[in-house]
């Protein structure tokens, strides 16, 4: 049995690596990618936390989060690519234009 | 089963986007005939024998949230008459509004009249306030009904955002309520109105005082329904004289007990004196004849109020009835004159020349009725709306009825002056309205008698009633003197050599005079409000440099929309550390 400290040990750093992507990438599909690392990130606390206290609530949470995380996925692709036929580019810095 | 009542409007609604043009008037008018038969109906069934039929909507826990009508005298009175305002309305629509965009037109239209009737049907504050909403919403709609042009668009903007003050009180007393007493219904609330603490019932008193006369449109909120006069005229002759307004002048007699109880009835009887007073003095100014029916409407809904504040339910009803016979009248013979000489200024109208033929003996019945003289059905309402008063209220009463009729026969004869050559409207859909309207105005007295039955309502006729007729004829006279016959400029410059020498002048002199200083003193309060608008576009502009400032942050950067959140999310987890 892994002890539950390495697992939120890997959930940080897996957080962490997310963080820096979502902040450093300009690519619309990186973006997408290292917000998926955070979401599994928190799903790895989820059912690290589940498998330490023998409770299969958090693994259910997990489940449905994970569903969660598709969908969004989802969407964003969807969002994406309409944006990509109207600016040829998945840049979201051309954004900007949106600006108040 | 009373919900029938409203079913064939909201029929409508979902009906004209699927039929041509030309059918809209058809179904709409077809939906208010049968709203009308029906609450004519529900009238004798439920007649003193008032029932309440609710249904739960969902329930949270041990709280139910039910929707509620109620089929009381009053309730399917005011439903009667909204429907039958409506259909009269909606068939001098087919006049007025037939070269304009016709579904669009009456599917607003029809909303407006779904809402009004839920809205008058309703016994649970909840249900009240959404239709409330609904109908602050289709004013919006139908007062910029010609969005393309500059005014309207901003008149509309104009009115939802004044009464959406009131309509935000409203939601706060809503909320205010249902914590204290766990319930959203009207009767159940009027009745426990006792178990409400002081402290509570005064602010909800407030808050409601607030939203009914937003949306009743007194001081200080009056501006917004002088600018919807922009909007068409059937419009204004429904929503902003008959019902819409009305609304307000109904919600606080329906919640009539909370406010004595909270010991409002002399805010309400102040208000209601300095509005109508304002108003008659605002309209003695105005040369927009639009314009000045709505600042008489601004006044007759003061009496209205002033009807309640004095414990005189009844007679605010009777008059609220009266009142939207003869103003829609009024409404129908300025959208008529419009068309015939194409426009609203009655020194315009006046110069035009041409005869206004039959027109003016309706108009003689409604300027007469805003005057409250006998024998016209306004004359037997006057005498509900006085009949709890003390003396210092019959006093400033008489004054208002002076002025009163010095600015509707100002507009009557000025906008009616002499000329020449018939031009008649043949149109049936123009005068069968205005036929039916002024014959229930010369007529409806009688029903005082009948409705004393129907909803309490107090009068008397007494020495008093001849007094105030009196001086709403001795303002007639006045009218006549100075507008009829045109003394005004000599009168504006004798009143200030009368305040000088008043004994050298005849009788004669002294009224003019005395019409005069009114002017002076209207021309005065103008300025007041001139004032009031530029302090509130001040404070509109404080809001526009924020709204600028505050530019920056809204930059279009996506990556710095995600490190401020993570700045938050930093922030929150160290407040969490630190603090908890």
């Amino acid at each position: 049995m892994v002890p539950l400290s390495y697992i939120l040990f890997l959930s940080v750093v897996l957080f962490a690596i997310g963080v820096y992507g979502v902040l450093s990438r300009k690519n619309g599909f990186g973006m997408l990618i290292s917000a998926e690392i955070i979401i599994n990130a928190a799903l790895l606390n989820f059912v690290g936390a589940s498998a330490s206290l023998s409770s299969l609530s958090g693994a259910s949470y997990a489940l449905i989060i994970l569903v969660m995380a598709v969908l969004e996925a989802v969407v964003f692709v969807g969002m994406l690519i309409a944006y990509s036929k109207k600016t040829s580019s998945v840049l979201l810095s051309k954004l900007r234009r949106f600006r108040g | 089963m009373i919900y029938l009542i409203v079913i064939p409007m909201l029929l409508a609604v979902l009906l004209i986007p699927f039929v041509s043009g030309k059918k809209s008037f058809l179904i709409s008018s077809v939906a208010a005939a049968i709203s009308l038969a029906l609450s004519s109906f529900f009238f004798f069934e439920y007649f003193n024998r008032p029932a309440i039929e609710s249904v739960t909507w969902f329930t949270s826990g041990s709280i139910k949230f039910t929707l509620s009508m109620s089929a009381s005298n009053l309730t399917l009175f005011m439903a009667i008459l909204v429907s039958f305002i409506s259909l009269l309305v909606l068939v001098f629509s087919n006049f007025y509004m037939r070269d304009e965009p016709q579904r669009r037109y009456y599917s607003e239209m029809s909303l407006f009249i779904f809402s009004m009737l839920g809205l008058v049907l309703s016994n649970s504050l909840l249900l009240f306030y959404v239709f409330w909403e609904l109908v602050g919403v289709t004013s919006y709609l139908l007062i910029g009904f010609w969005y393309g042009r500059e005014a309207p668009a901003s008149a509309g903007k104009k009115a939802l955002l004044l009464t959406r003050i009131g309509d935000i009180a409203f939601f706060a007393a809503l909320v205010v309520l249902f914590v204290t007493l766990r319930t959203f219904s009207i009767s159940t609330i009027l009745a426990d109105v006792s178990a409400i603490g002081p402290a509570t019932l005064s602010i909800v008193a407030s808050l409601l005082f607030i939203a009914v006369i937003s949306k009743s449109a007194q001081f200080p909120f009056y501006t917004w329904l002088v600018d919807a006069m922009e909007g068409p005229t059937p419009v204004s002759a429904l929503l902003h004289s008959a019902t819409m307004v009305a609304a307000g002048a109904f919600l606080l007699v329906l919640m009539l007990p909370l406010f004595i109880e909270a010991g409002f009835g002399i805010v309400i009887l102040s208000f209601g004196f300095f509005t109508a007073f304002l108003a008659a003095l605002l309209a003695l100014k105005e040369v927009h004849l639009k314009r000045i029916l709505a600042y008489s409407t601004i006044e007759s809904l003061s009496f209205m109020f002033i009807a309640a504040a004095t414990a005189n339910a009844g007679g605010a009803i009777f008059y609220l009835f009266t009142h939207a016979i003869f103003k829609s009248l009024l409404f129908f013979i300025a959208g008529a004159l419009m068309v015939l000489f194409g426009s609203y200024d009655i020194y315009k109208l006046k110069s035009s020349k041409k005869n206004k033929g039959w027109l003016f003996v309706p108009a003689i019945i409604g300027f007469s009725s805003i005057a409250g003289l006998p024998p016209f059905m306004s004359f037997f309402a006057h005498l509900g709306v006085s009949a709890n008063f003390t003396l210092a209220d019959s006093l400033i009463f008489l004054l208002l009825s002076f002025l009163t009729a010095l600015f509707s026969f100002r507009a009557l004869f000025v906008a009616f002056g002499k000329g020449s050559g018939p031009r008649p409207i043949k149109n049936m859909y123009a005068y069968i309205p205005i036929i039916i309207l002024s014959a229930i105005s010369i007529l409806g007295g009688v029903l005082l008698f009948y409705f004393s039955g129907v909803i309490l309502i107090n009068y008397s006729f007494d020495a008093f009633s001849v007094i105030s007729v009196i001086a709403s004829l001795l303002g007639v006279y006045v009218a006549f003197e100075l507008f009829s016959r045109s003394r005004l400029p000599s009168a504006v410059s004798r009143s200030k050599a009368a305040s000088v020498n008043l004994s050298k002048y005849g009788w004669d002199k002294i009224i003019t005079a005395f019409g005069g200083s009114f002017m002076l003193f209207a021309v005065w309060i103008g300025r007041v409000d001139d004032a009031f608008i530029r302090l509130f576009s001040r404070l509109g502009e404080g809001f526009i440099s924020l709204a600028s400032a505050s530019r920056a942050i809204e930059n279009g950067d996506a990556t710095a929309y995600v490190a401020a959140v993570l700045l938050g999310l930093v922030i929150i987890i160290a407040v969490a550390v630190v603090f908890v």
